[in-house]
Formats: structure tokens, sequence, C-alpha cells
């Protein structure tokens, strides 16, 4: 049975199946069966259905994959290695008491380098050992500060309370100060890395 | 509305039974066309194809691209050479962007020849036609985005000509450079055009112009229209 298009032409002559049921689409009236592996005939439509959503199914995977990983790159970088920032000569670092020391960290920042005005909390007992925390307070990342009447590091945002080893005291934060990576080398002192806190000794 | 049971999977059974999609299934998909269809009709597809290729490559350029005199070339230079194949999201956008408009052109041509625009395909020409100009003012804002020695004088020359136009020629030029000269402001104003203005104006009347052809059916080719009547499609 051929159809008549409403302008004249006609059309090529597949027997046009009952509307109305999607299923029906798939198995058209006649001798052809789609078939499977089984050997049975497969009729041109789903032949050329399958080929047609095969290929543009490798075609949409081989797209997707640059697309992929332009879109996610910044979150799956590999950590490279330190990079060392000289902060202070060791000699000018107070010995006993927590000291804010600020410096300034040059950073890659996309097509640009940036220059951030970082600081720490350096402590020394003998001008040798350091203990160097990260001056954001583990709870929200306010700015911790310390006090010397009470000896201990105090949060302005929400009552976080440290003692000089770190730990906490009272309030919100859940784990202890975080320490950063550092070392002496030549008189001066260089810091690296923030490495998170995992335990919070009390 | 069906009442019938879902026979076949269940997740096409449950949307069926909701929508009733299968009528624009068929529009879509099972639509007739006229005898002596070929390649020369698959032109306008194209032109999608590659429209939708310069959206999601657009998209993700604009993650990494700056659009201030001071940032953009270096933003470009970092996407091409340092995002993870963003020298192929780059060079996808750029080869897209120039098939899109040859592909429009050739289309356009191919409507023209097949006298496809007559009735009652006017309406679908004439947006054709507003297709056209807003994919070349898309071509004309996105070549400046580099703020290259090339994209800059491209524009300087560009808003010149539109300067030509007799009357509003000098109010069009600096309508579109933002000022007396080319400067931050027109950057940021064709960046906006180019991303935000354009592409929405694009889209919608693909809209509007896909779903006339659709609707109406694809002309018959010239030389078998002989005993049409007027009423017929």
């Amino acid at each position: 049975m051929s159809l008549k298009h409403p302008s004249g032409a006609t059309s090529v002559s597949l027997r046009e199946p009952p509307t109305g049921r999607s299923s029906d689409l798939r198995r058209p009236e006649g001798r052809q069966r789609p078939g499977g592996p089984g050997g049975e005939e497969v009729s041109r439509r789903s032949f050329l259905k399958s080929s047609i959503l095969t290929v543009g199914g490798v075609i949409s995977a081989v797209l997707l994959y640059p697309a992929a990983r332009y879109f996610l790159h910044p979150a799956l970088r590999r950590r490279g290695d330190t990079t060392w920032t000289q902060v202070a000569p060791v000699s000018e670092i107070p010995v006993g008491t927590p000291t804010f020391i600020t410096y300034e960290e040059r950073v890659k920042d996309g097509w640009t380098v940036v220059t951030l005005s970082k600081g720490a909390w350096v402590l020394t007992s003998d001008g040798q050992d350091f203990r160097v925390y990260d001056p954001h307070c583990t709870h929200l990342g306010c700015p911790y500060y310390w006090n010397p009447d009470r000896g201990l590091f105090l949060c302005p945002c929400h009552d976080g309370v440290f003692d000089i080893q770190g730990n906490v005291v009272s309030g919100p934060p859940p784990r202890a100060l975080d320490t950063m990576e550092h070392m002496v080398e030549g008189g001066n002192l260089f810091l690296g890395r923030t490495i998170a806190s995992n335990v919070n000794e009390t | 509305m069906s009442t019938r049971r879902s026979t076949q999977k269940t997740q096409e059974g449950w949307l069926e039974e909701r929508l009733e999609l299968e009528p624009v299934r068929a529009a879509l998909l099972d639509r007739k066309v006229p005898r002596g269809v070929g390649w020369l009709h698959t032109l306008g597809s194209a032109t999608l194809v590659a429209f939708i290729t310069l959206v999601v490559t657009g998209i993700m350029l604009t993650m990494n691209y700056s659009p201030s005199p001071d940032h953009a070339y270096d933003s470009v230079v970092f996407i091409s050479n340092e995002v993870p194949y963003g020298w192929l999201i780059r060079g996808m956008h750029h080869w897209a962007a120039s098939v899109m408009v040859v592909l429009a052109v050739i289309h356009g041509l191919r409507v023209l020849f097949m006298g496809a625009y007559k009735y009652p395909r006017e309406l679908t020409w004439i947006v054709g036609v507003l297709l056209l100009l807003l994919v070349l003012s898309s071509a004309f804002t996105g070549y400046l985005l580099p703020w290259d020695q090339k994209a800059y004088w491209a524009t300087v020359v560009g808003t010149n000509i539109a300067g030509q136009a007799p009357v509003v020629g000098d109010f069009l030029r600096d309508l579109l450079r933002g000022g007396d000269n080319l400067g931050t402001v027109t950057l940021t104003r064709f960046f906006s055009l180019h991303v935000a203005v354009v592409p929405v104006l694009i889209a919608t009347l693909i809209g509007i112009h896909l779903f006339m052809v659709v609707r109406q059916g694809i002309a018959a080719s010239p030389g078998r229209r002989g005993r049409r009547t007027p009423a017929s499609r």
C-alpha cells in the first residue's frame, strides 16, 4: 500500500501500522519481523535504528571524554610537591609565646600569578623546634587570636577555644587546630601546606 | 486518555501513560517527505547540529574566559595551553562557527532555488533570514573576544563599515563600539551580546522555524508540484 502525500507525490510503500500503540510500530506487520541474534530476519527499520543508536553512542562517548576532563579538571588535580615560602628569620621569632607572623605568597591562579597576604601562628619553646598553626578556626574558618591572659586561642565568631597545643577546649570546633608544614633552612623558617588535624585530643 | 496497561518496559510505559508522547514522536520521526528529497535537504539539520556544538563548547569556554582587556587574551591562551582538552573545545568552537555560517547560507540558497519559501512557507523564510542575520552577528561579536591584533582590527574595520551607513552610520558605529574607540566597554558589550543575547534569540527562532517546518512538512521539489492545490501542504 502506498500513501499519497497531499502534494500529490507518493511516498515509499512501507506499510503503515495502526496508530496509537507504540508497540505496534516496533513490529510492522508483514513478512519481516525485527530480529535478534536468533537468526530471524531483521527489518530495515530496526537495523537502521540500532545502527544509528550505536554509532551515535560511540560518537557521544568520544566527545564526552574530553568535555568531562575539561569540566572536571579542578576537582581531579593531584597535589604536587610542596612549594616552600620563606617567612621569617628564626632569630626574629619570639620564644615561649605564640606569635602571628605575616608573609606574602605568590600563587599561580589560572593564567595569572597572585600575591596573597597570609599569616600563621608560630610558637617555639627553644628556637629550634616549631609548632605552626594554620590561622583558620577549624569550625568555619574565621581567624582566631591568642589571648595571653587566659593562655588560650579564642575564636570571635562562635566562641571556639583552643589550648596552646591546639586542642579544642570548648565551643563548636570539630577538631584541633590544623598545623602547617614547616622547615628551617639557612636560619630561615619556611612554610608549606596546611595539614588538617584529624584527632581531637582532650 | 489511554487506559491500557503498559505492556512494554516499565519506564517507557510510565512516561507514555502520563504524557501520551506517541503523537509527538510520530510527528517528529514519522514525517512524510516528498519524493526527490536528498542531501540538500539535510542542510538545515546540519546547521542545527553546528549550533548545538557552538552552545555546548561556548558554555565550556565561558568557564575559563575573562572578558576584560587585561585578561581576555591571557585567558584564551590559558584555555588553549593549560586546560585539559581546552585546545579541542576552543578549536571545535572556532570551526563550528565557520561551518554554521557556511551551512546556513547554503541552506538558505537551497530553499531559495527550490522555491520552498513560497506559500504557505513565507513565514518560515522570514524567520530564516532573521536567523541568518543573528548567526552573522554572533560570528562578528565572537570574533573580538580573544582580544588579539586580528580581533581588534577586524572589529575596527567592521564597525567602520557600519559607520558607512547613511544618516545613522555614526550612531550605529558608536553604539556598537560603546564609544568613540574600541575599548573595555566594547569587549564587555560584545561578550554580553555573544553569550547572553544572540544565542537566546537564535534558539527561540530556531524553535519557531522548526515548528513551522514540522507542521507544514517539507516542500516538494520543483517540478513535482504541478497539480498541488493551494490548500494542500
